[in-house]
């Protein structure tokens, strides 16, 4: 019984939520890097 | 002798409204290929949506809009080509015609060509989705009114802009159609209700959007074509 | 000195990044609810404050710029819808991941939502438009105008969650959020803000030169007049 009420306990968490975390992180990092490499690209160039 | 004083701004709208109505109905070429277009779009539509009639008659609402939505964009597109042959936008100009004139004349018209093409595909739309308007054509007129000038005071500013651009054709309704989207929404939400009844009286959420859309856009309109046209 | 600045914000920005990430991936506690997903928060919340920060910002500057036209502030609103754009759709990504295991769904129609994707297919076409006009001068006055009905979207986006009932949680003040998460969060927004202006600068720099070569004739032209 107080095996059963212990389980219930723990239902209010959302499970398996770190592949979402580091997928969100990844995107984060790798937007900002590819931005940075456009805007680096991009720069503007003096003339010699 | 004293010159004569250039007409108040609204008088000068008319004068121009008119002669933009005169131009459509002596030509007709531009009213008639819009709807055509409108008509063979509502035709797409339902036989792209399938032969459920009662999903057609569900879909009535944002079918009519869209069809409206596709031919504004010929519509906008066209009303300042005329202009832009024989540089008549500058022979207005340099009248003293206020450009903010210029600017309620153009939506004006386009608004009313739009009503037009609105009208030509309703009966259109009652026999092949098998609706009619429950709620009462009176309704049905306004919601279409409303939506075509929430069309046109935007669509007109940026046919303005659009018409001098590259890519013209591309730019236009990529700068309108996610502006129109609440516009859009709410029109054919609003007809979907006449069509199908309100039992829940959620009309009036969806025309104070329209309506503030409008106030919002007018207003805009108004105070920015000049700087569009200006030189 | 301008590119010393921006080397040394550039390395504050990593830095400051790196932290914030420690924070809310390693310090922060997990939510009651929500549990470890609810740190995507320190990543989302940041992008998306950024993206609204630009639009606000670039609306100012079309304004400015119809009341008085400099090619600096024509220039300083073009980098804030670029960057605005960047901030707003990777944001909405890191939204849509996050609404996954919570709403368990990917997308939805909810007015704030809604009113996000307009926003950010209004600012591709604000920066479409720039692209096909080549006069210099018309192009800063129409993509003023265009800027201004745009920015129109901005408060709904903003006011979307309190105006209608909406799936997006309404804004929460310090005063109910764990105080560890309040830090947590803290740092990100800071961390984001440095990597905006690190951002915003690199694009006004950009903009500006190409302002700079489109005003000078070429060089054959220097040549003859010589």
């Amino acid at each position: 019984m107080s095996v059963h009420l212990f389980l219930a306990a723990e239902v209010g968490r959302i499970q398996g939520g770190w592949s979402f975390v580091w997928a969100a992180y990844g995107v984060t990092w790798a937007a900002l890097s590819l931005y940075a490499l456009s805007l680096w690209l991009r720069r503007p160039k003096k003339e010699s | 002798m004293r010159p004569s004083a250039p007409p108040g701004l609204l008088s000068t709208a008319w004068i121009l409204v008119r002669k933009d109505l005169l131009l459509e109905w002596r030509s007709r070429a531009r009213a008639n290929a819009l709807v055509f277009f409108a008509l063979a779009s509502v035709l797409l539509f339902s036989f792209a949506l399938g032969p459920d009639t009662t999903f057609l008659r569900h879909a009535a609402g944002g079918t009519l809009w869209l069809a409206i939505l596709l031919a504004s964009v010929l519509a906008l597109g066209e009303s300042f080509r005329v202009e832009q042959e024989n540089a008549a936008l500058d022979g207005l100009r340099l009248a003293p015609a206020d450009a903010r004139a210029l600017f309620l004349a153009k939506a004006l018209a386009n608004a009313v060509l739009l009503v037009l093409v609105g009208a030509v595909i309703l009966p259109v739309l009652f026999a092949l989705a098998s609706v009619d308007a429950v709620l009462g054509l009176g309704r049905l007129a306004g919601v279409l009114v409303l939506g075509c000038l929430a069309i046109a005071a935007p669509g007109t500013v940026y046919a303005a802009i659009a018409s001098h651009a590259r890519s013209r054709d591309v730019l236009l309704p990529l700068l309108l159609f996610p502006l129109l989207i609440p516009a859009v929404v709410a029109a054919a939400k609003a007809t979907s209700l006449v069509f199908e009844g309100d039992p829940m009286l959620q009309s009036g959420s969806w025309l104070g959007l329209l309506g503030a859309f409008n106030l919002v856009y007018w207003s805009l309109g108004f105070a920015l074509f000049p700087r569009v046209v200006e030189d | 000195m301008l590119k010393k600045a921006l080397i040394a914000l550039t390395l504050l920005a990593i830095g400051l990044v790196v932290w914030a990430a420690w924070l809310g991936l390693a310090w922060a506690p997990p939510d009651r609810e929500m549990g470890d997903v609810q740190r995507i928060m320190y990543v989302h919340v940041p992008a998306m404050e950024m993206s609204l920060l630009a639009m606000t910002l670039n609306f100012i500057c079309c304004v400015a710029y119809l009341f008085r036209p400099r090619w600096s502030t024509d220039s300083l609103a073009e980098a804030f819808a670029e960057v605005g754009l960047f901030f707003g759709t990777y944001g909405l990504v890191l939204g849509s991941i996050w609404g996954k295991p919570t709403w368990n769904t990917y997308w939805t129609w909810d007015p704030r939502l809604t009113a996000m994707a307009i926003g950010l297919v209004s600012y591709a076409g604000y920066l479409a438009l720039r692209r096909f006009v080549d006069d210099a001068e018309r192009r800063a006055v129409w993509s003023a105008v265009v800027g201004i009905i745009i920015a129109v979207d901005v408060p709904i986006i903003y006011l979307s969650v309190r105006w209608w009932r909406s799936l997006h949680q309404v804004q929460s003040s310090p005063a109910t959020v764990d105080p560890a998460m309040v830090h947590a969060l803290r740092w990100n927004f800071v961390a984001f803000f440095v990597v905006f202006i690190v951002f915003v600068m690199a694009r006004y720099a950009i903009a500006r030169a190409r302002r700079e070569q489109e005003m000078t004739p070429p060089p054959l032209v220097l040549e003859a007049a010589r």
